[in-house]
């Protein structure tokens, strides 16, 4: 299962009730994410990219199709195994930070492992101090949310995301709320991230953010309407124009993809 | 979710409301501690109250016999002749039979000035009347007194002594002084030997002016014994009734002992079915209106203990309806707090907490909003009810105080009703927390 990467989603279909209208949010996406990828999802909003978000994040169950995250299938886990995979799996990066406002930035990053228990109890504290180092935010470990800046808290919350060790960080919009600099230095913080191995899938809809993925991936209406390996990311990098059976050929994804581009 | 963490999340969001979570808890606090301080104050009631009753007055093979609504334990009512009295001592089982009367005759005088409202009461017990200081009477021309004749002795003893020696007597510091006669050694030995002089009219209808009784004992303090009665022996008896053309001496009450404890209730049933028929001279006297009680210790006290459990229901009910409307506080404060920390619910469920998790996370900060009332609750009580103690002691002008006493049953269920009140005020709340929709929380604002 593991060869499809981390996440291997194949026609995906998502239709929500909104009153009596039913809205098809996404509609037949197919999407191989390896493991080490830096992607970015894009789309105008309405386009169905927080859709496909909550997808990938285990928050939501897709109506048809079939998603695999870390090799299970989502449609078919329980309420509980969803849960546990979510902690283990995949860390969340909110454009709202999403911080706990009465606790520490340690113990706000020390949360996720108390929620989920696959980090030794012994082993926590050490580990949320070098998250917090890892993030820059060595000297602001015992500041309460509201006595950091938004690049702080984001930076926590990125420290947060990767308590429990998840391989695949998916952030909605994490520059969303923060000035431009700013901004910048958080995207260097995922780019390190990434160098460091991890899977990264970054939602947004500002083309600057996503220049910094390897592969763009734009939606609109809940599909897929191209696909863009980044120059700047991977030297090969080649744009890739979608017409017919465009989720295919992003569903065959990956490396390979890549490599016959 | 481990519960440390459960409990360590709670205490922090506890501490970041805290006059909000401060009103929770006093809405758990205050129905507790009404429990827990009536409780203990009733509890030091029925042991003071038993206490004097088993170890002062009444011993386990005694029967008490008095006409019934008599306010005093040795009966009001004269209807026990001396005919009475010897077939009672006559029945099988029965090893004495003590009797009490008033004295045909006015209040006692000590150095020719009256002392008011001295009851004067015969007795042929010698032991049931418990003593603070000297012996009881053995005979004519000896009186044991009460505590309030003892009082009057003591402050005119002491009066004169100052004068005599021609100094300024202080009323306040003769009040002092003598406020405990029989305890206080150096005042009870000044009373003992003094002479009272009674006045009464024997059965003979013989008047006795100014008999001289020398004193010889002063009575214990208690709650069960007017402190104005004073006992001679029973050749003061002076009230008769003539019944079948015979008169005969009337009494107001018998204290029967038994000589063996096990026949205890043989004896009270001889007694009870002697004393409802007319063939005693009780009943003939008294007719049907009334009932002649006939009561064994056991059953005074287990009617005093009945008494206070009836009260204790009584208070179980209203204790109820206080934890109801704690249990509403709380469960509207949960509601506040789920719907304010929705965001974070959505945070928790997104790093891995599972519905189950959130559950007891907000199940526990009810518990312990709900425990936390119910220990300040066990510990205002306590202090509620020595405070309002010491209060009706002073009001009363109580010899004894009354004891505090721990009622750990009751702190036991205190502490679990608290968690039943915290379980069932969590639960909707809680369970409104675990069914929030991630994506909707994380939206929400």
């Amino acid at each position: 299962m593991s060869t499809n990467g981390i996440v291997h989603a194949e026609d995906l279909v998502k239709i929500y009730r909104m009153g009596k209208v039913d809205v098809k949010a996404l509609d037949g996406v197919s999407l191989t994410i390896p493991e080490g990828e830096f992607l970015a999802i894009m789309g105008p909003s309405g386009s169905g990219k927080s859709t496909l978000m909550n997808l990938i994040g285990c928050l939501d169950k897709p109506t048809s199709g079939t998603l695999l995250v870390d090799g299970q299938d989502v449609g078919k886990l329980s309420d509980r195994r969803l849960a546990r995979l979510r902690g283990r799996t995949i860390g969340f990066v909110f454009q709202t930070f999403n911080l706990i406002p009465r606790i520490s930035a340690l113990d706000n990053v020390l949360l996720p492992m108390g929620l989920v228990g696959a980090i030794p109890k012994s082993q926590r504290r050490r580990r949320a101090v070098r998250l917090l180092e890892q993030v820059g935010l060595g000297h602001r470990v015992t500041h309460m949310p509201n006595e950091l800046s938004g690049g702080e808290r984001q930076r926590v919350a990125i420290a947060r995301a990767l308590a429990n060790d998840p391989k695949l960080l998916l952030a909605d919009e994490p520059t969303g709320n923060l000035d431009t600099k700013t901004g910048r230095a958080i995207l260097e913080l995922f780019r390190e991230l990434h160098r460091q191995g991890r899977t990264i899938v970054l939602v947004t809809h500002d083309p600057d953010v996503a220049s910094c993925a390897e592969r763009i991936v734009r939606l609109v209406d809940g599909k897929i309407v191209d696909v863009q390996v980044q120059p700047s990311a991977i030297e090969r990098g080649t744009r890739v124009s979608v017409g017919q059976g465009q989720g295919q050929g992003a569903g065959g994804g990956g490396e390979g993809s890549r490599g016959a581009a | 979710m481990e519960l440390r963490e459960a409990v360590r999340l709670s205490f922090t969001n506890i501490k970041s409301h805290k006059l909000r979570n401060i009103l929770a808890v006093l809405s758990v606090t205050i129905g507790i501690a009404a429990v827990i301080a009536v409780v203990t104050m009733s509890k030091g009631f029925e042991s003071s109250l038993l206490d004097v009753l088993t170890k002062d007055l009444l011993r386990a093979n005694m029967i008490s016999i008095a006409v019934e609504g008599s306010r005093s334990l040795f009966g009001a009512d004269r209807v026990f002749t001396r005919r009475d009295v010897e077939r009672v001592r006559a029945m099988p089982g029965v090893a004495a039979a003590d009797v009490f009367a008033p004295v045909n005759g006015n209040p006692l005088k000590y150095k020719g000035r009256l002392i008011s409202g001295a009851n004067v009461r015969v007795t042929t017990s010698r032991e049931i009347i418990p003593l603070d200081a000297g012996r009881f009477v053995e005979g004519p021309g000896e009186v044991v007194i009460g505590v309030a004749v003892a009082r009057t002795i003591c402050k005119r003893l002491l009066a004169d002594e100052l004068k005599a020696q021609g100094q300024e007597v202080d009323e306040e510091e003769i009040e002092t002084r003598c406020e405990h006669p029989g305890r206080t050694p150096e005042i009870a030995q000044k009373i003992l030997g003094q002479t009272v002089e009674l006045t009464y009219i024997d059965s003979e209808k013989k008047v006795h002016r100014g008999e001289p009784l020398t004193v010889v004992g002063i009575v214990k303090e208690s709650e069960f014994i007017s402190s104005r009665n004073s006992y001679v022996s029973i050749d003061y008896q002076g009230f008769t009734e003539t019944i079948e053309g015979e008169e005969l001496p009337v009494f107001t009450g018998l204290v029967v002992s038994v000589a063996d404890i096990e026949e205890l209730e043989a004896v009270a049933q001889r007694l009870r079915e002697y004393f409802d028929s007319y063939e005693s001279d009780a009943r003939k006297l008294i007719g049907d209106d009334k009932e002649i009680e006939v009561s064994t210790l056991k059953e005074i006290v287990d009617e005093i203990r009945q008494n206070f459990a009836q009260f204790t229901v009584w208070i179980g009910a209203v204790a109820v309806v206080a934890l109801l409307v704690g249990m509403i506080g709380v469960m509207n404060i949960m509601l506040i707090t789920v719907k304010e920390r929705t965001r974070e619910i959505g945070v928790m469920k997104a790093t891995g907490a599972t519905r189950g998790g959130v559950l007891r996370l907000f199940l526990t900060e009810a518990v312990f909003i709900c425990v936390l009332g119910a220990v300040f609750g066990i510990l205002a009580g306590i202090g509620l009810a020595e405070v309002f103690n010491r209060f009706t002691a002073s009001l009363f002008e109580m010899d004894e105080s009354i004891p505090l006493v721990f009622v750990w049953d009751w702190y036991a269920i205190a502490v679990i009703t608290g968690m039943i009140v915290g379980i069932v005020s969590g639960l909707y709340p809680a369970w409104q927390a675990a069914r929030v929709n991630p994506i909707e929380a994380l939206r929400y604002e």
